[in-house]
């Protein structure tokens, strides 16, 4: 099975990268944490890898499983990013606190194991009786400190990790300069015969949350910019709708109930409106629609398919799929109409546009010797690069960092997903043990 | 509908809102269930429809859809290729939206049918194999029920009493990835009332 598209990697590396995260978890007593909800197999290595020590945390008795659950959750999220290097800390030997971590004996010793980064951090029992973590960053080469944080939460496992991916966002910052997205969180559907359920989880699966629970379809699942609604398509009253869902409080509305068939929901960047498809006007087409609902004005000229519409980042125009010429390809148009101008040329089929957060990338579906795979096209260079294998790959969603790209696939026969980085090097595959799995959302932080 | 399971619900919302953790277990409130099958002939606007914030952070929706048995006779339906209940279906190739020739007799049926009666409509349901993105799929199939309508309309039936919907790769009538699953699933069904 070939990794790697851009650049090859040896396997070497690759194994000892999964035998390093093997052994971490084995020494911290893995057992003691929640079992995660998705099994992640993570293949390949990040271009720059830096070697990290996640000290064990000084905190009392009382404090200990927390802290073990915390650094569990730390070491976990930045070991998916396949960007670092990890130095194994003995639990009771090798704790090092937020104010010891800058110590010269201290950076040296870790120096000396091979760290180049090292963090040193604190878990105690607040005053008002919840916990207070604090944290520091050190660069152990040029013994300088990179800053921390100081952050409350409760005792419950579900605040230690939201705890433990704040951590884990700041520490991926200061070490590699790229933003965290460790306290995002994900959506997807989980299907049966007979049965879809709309979940929302954190950004490594956890804390998985039943949105609505269906005997119907529910698809194109979509978050909202601010990262606080989902937009669907419910096929609860007997055919395609589009609801927008307030996660947190469960209100939902209907935004578009057209005759016909109503679906690809689409959110500008500033929230406000959708694009929706819309078959009222015969064939499929792009319609915008407030995000309260409302009347729609019809965007696509022309019949047949216009779908999958997915906004510019300055919101002025919309990427699209259609068969205008023939078979799906890709296309944009400005949001205020007019002629469409085609994107796509590889290949007889091309579909599922999606636009990056900063505008500079597309990822697509993309059929090649009949397997369909996640690619990603330059948008100034159009220089495309294919991100996966296939066969049966769909709904690529991007992180909010843009670095990485997120898609339903198929794993022994049953629907899974994965998530590659926008260079194709790395590449991890979340599944859940039972269920099939589709549609998945990437959101902005909460 | 069930007023104390909708307070629990409410206050597990409240709870869900202060970053509580949350059990899998948490009963799921009752959201209203809407109305049956879609009316072909009112075509509902895009009117918003809140649903009121107390559904809990989790809607539970028993499904609406199912059609209702036809009130053709079972004799007329069977002579008109239709099974007792109404149904009948229209087969379709790889990528493919046109009715084939075989089916002539059926939609030469259909028109009659519709056209005896004006209480009388149509329902077309579009599919598609598992092939392809869920979104092209769904016009896709889309293209398949507006075919048949298409050609019903030639036929001298009012769009009025007919309405085309597609469910693209979402319902499968054969669940799998063989070649026989994919023709069984690239589909459009008719269900006439």
């Amino acid at each position: 099975m070939t990794f790697f598209r851009l650049a090859p990697v040896s396997f070497l590396r690759a194994s000892l990268l999964l035998v390093a995260v093997l052994l971490l978890t084995l020494l911290q007593g893995i057992s003691q944490a929640r079992a995660q909800a998705f099994e992640i197999n993570i293949d390949g290595v990040g271009a720059k890898q830096v070697t990290l020590a996640v000290a064990q945390p000084l905190a009392g008795l009382v404090e200990q499983q927390s802290a073990e659950l915390l650094r569990t959750v730390v070491l976990a999220d930045l070991g998916r990013t396949g960007a670092f290097k990890f130095v194994p800390a003995s639990p009771g030997v090798d704790r090092v606190s937020d104010e010891q971590v800058m110590t010269p004996a201290v950076l040296d010793n870790w120096r000396k194991r091979g760290a180049d980064f090292v963090v040193g951090s604190q878990l105690r029992t607040a005053p008002g009786g919840g916990l207070e973590l604090r944290f520091r960053v050190a660069d152990a080469l040029k013994s300088v400190d990179l800053g921390g944080l100081a952050l409350t939460g409760q005792t419950t496992p579900a605040d230690i990790r939201r705890l433990a991916h704040q951590m884990a966002d700041k520490i991926l910052e200061l070490t590699t300069g790229e933003p965290g997205f460790f306290s995002t969180r994900i959506a997807y559907v989980r299907r049966a015969p007979g049965s879809a359920q709309l979940i929302v989880a954190d950004s490594d699966g956890e804390n998985p949350r039943v949105a609505l629970r269906s005997t119907e379809p529910i698809i194109s699942a979509t978050w909202s910019p601010d990262g606080t609604r989902l937009a669907y398509v419910s096929f609860e009253t007997g055919k395609p709708v589009v609801y927008v869902h307030d996660v947190a409080s469960g209100a939902r509305r209907i935004v578009a109930n057209f005759k016909g068939s109503n679906s690809s929901p689409a959110w500008s960047p500033d929230g406000q409106s959708l694009a929706v498809v819309l078959t009222k006007e015969g064939g499929s087409q792009i319609f915008i629609v407030s995000a309260e609902g409302g009347a729609a004005r019809r965007v696509t000229p022309g019949g047949g398919i216009n779908t999958e519409p997915s906004f510019s980042a300055d919101g002025q125009s919309l990427y699209f799929s259609s068969d205008r010429g023939g078979g799906a390809q890709i296309y944009r148009v400005s949001i205020n109409g007019g002629s469409p101008e085609r994107v796509t040329f590889g290949g007889s089929y091309n579909a599922r546009p999606i636009v990056s957060p900063d505008g500079s990338t597309l990822a697509f579906i993309t059929r090649r010797d009949g397997r369909f795979l996640v690619a990603a096209k330059n948008l100034a260079t159009g220089a495309e690069t294919l991100l996966s294998d296939g066969p049966s790959d769909d709904s690529p969603s991007f992180a909010p960092n843009g670095k990485w790209v997120i898609f339903a696939s198929q794993a022994g026969g049953r629907d899974s997903l994965s998530a590659v980085s926008i260079d194709g090097r790395v590449r991890s595959r979340l599944s859940l043990s039972a269920t099939s799995i589709r549609s998945p959302a990437w959101g902005r932080l909460p | 509908m069930k007023l104390t399971s909708s307070l629990l619900a409410a206050s597990l919302a409240l709870a869900l809102a202060a970053c509580s953790s949350v059990s899998l277990d948490e009963p799921p409130a009752e959201a209203p269930a809407n109305a049956g099958a879609p009316s072909g002939v009112s075509g509902v606007g895009g009117a918003s429809a809140a649903l009121p914030p107390g559904s809990g952070g989790v809607a539970d929706i028993t499904a609406a859809g199912g059609r209702s048995a036809s009130r053709i006779p079972a004799e007329r339906l069977r002579a008109a290729g239709y099974s007792a209940e109404g149904v009948a279906s229209i087969y379709f190739g790889l990528d493919d939206y046109t009715v084939a020739p075989r089916y002539q007799a059926l939609i030469n049926s259909t028109a009659e049918l519709l056209r005896a009666d004006p209480q009388r409509s149509l329902a077309v349901e579009g599919n598609t194999d598992s092939r392809g993105t869920s979104e092209y799929n769904l016009a896709l199939g889309q293209r398949r029920a507006d075919a048949v309508v298409s050609a019903l309309k030639l036929l001298g039936v009012p769009a009025s009493q007919m309405e085309a919907i597609s469910n693209g790769e979402e319902k499968p009538a054969t669940q799998g990835a063989s070649e026989a699953a994919f023709e069984q699933n690239r589909r459009a069904d008719l269900f006439i009332q």
